[in-house]
């Protein structure tokens, strides 16, 4: 498959946040192939432990993910009336776990996000003092 | 399968995101693959009530 790619003119953008794994591209690009891992823990109360938890553990981290075929055979025609796109202004908040925000081409993009969340709360919830 | 794409000129005044977030793509331009994928698990036994126990280190 081959397509003619087209410019991309982009007059202001403004992007708080580039979080965990993610990608802010201005320009062409051949491959971006983001991959990230994340266990999302969130607690009642204050405590981490500087070593806890794995990947291998869970099965999520494991498995693996079925990808779609790329050599399917089709006829196919394009046809770029116009060579550019304007874009007057771009606003985003953030970008996180393995996205990809790109002003410009890009060949190939195949990213992957795997997550997994646990809660832990304390037992009492009626005010009493927590369990710790 | 016959697949034709006309692109015409294209001006767009603003875009407003908030998040793009687990393995997504806003893109400006053109691609020729594009394979995203995203596994996110809160089952019923991720929620744990009780007593703090460290997560396994294996």
């Amino acid at each position: 498959m081959y397509l003619l790619k087209r410019f991309a003119n982009i007059r202001v953008a403004y992007i708080h946040s580039v979080d965990i794994c993610s990608v802010f591209q201005i320009g062409d690009a051949k491959k971006i192939t983001p991959k990230t891992n994340v266990l999302a823990v969130q607690r009642d109360y204050e405590k981490f432990n500087t070593k806890e938890g794995s990947f291998r553990s869970y099965q999520l981290f494991r498995e693996s993910i079925p990808q779609p075929s790329f050599d399917e055979q089709f006829s196919s025609a394009y046809s770029n009336n116009s060579p550019n796109i304007y874009v007057d202004h771009v606003k985003i908040l953030g970008i996180s776990s393995s996205s990809i925000v790109n002003f410009g081409s890009a060949e190939e993009i195949c990213a992957e996000a795997r997550i997994k969340h646990i809660r832990q709360l304390s037992k009492n919830v009626d005010g009493d003092e927590k369990q710790r | 399968m016959n697949f034709t794409v006309i692109n015409n000129g294209l001006h767009v005044g603003m875009v407003r995101i908030i998040g793009v977030s687990s393995s997504s793509v806003f893109l400006i331009g053109d691609a020729d693959k594009i394979s995203l994928s995203s596994i996110f698990d809160t089952p019923p036994e991720s929620l744990i009530i009780g007593p703090f126990v460290p997560l396994s280190l294996d």
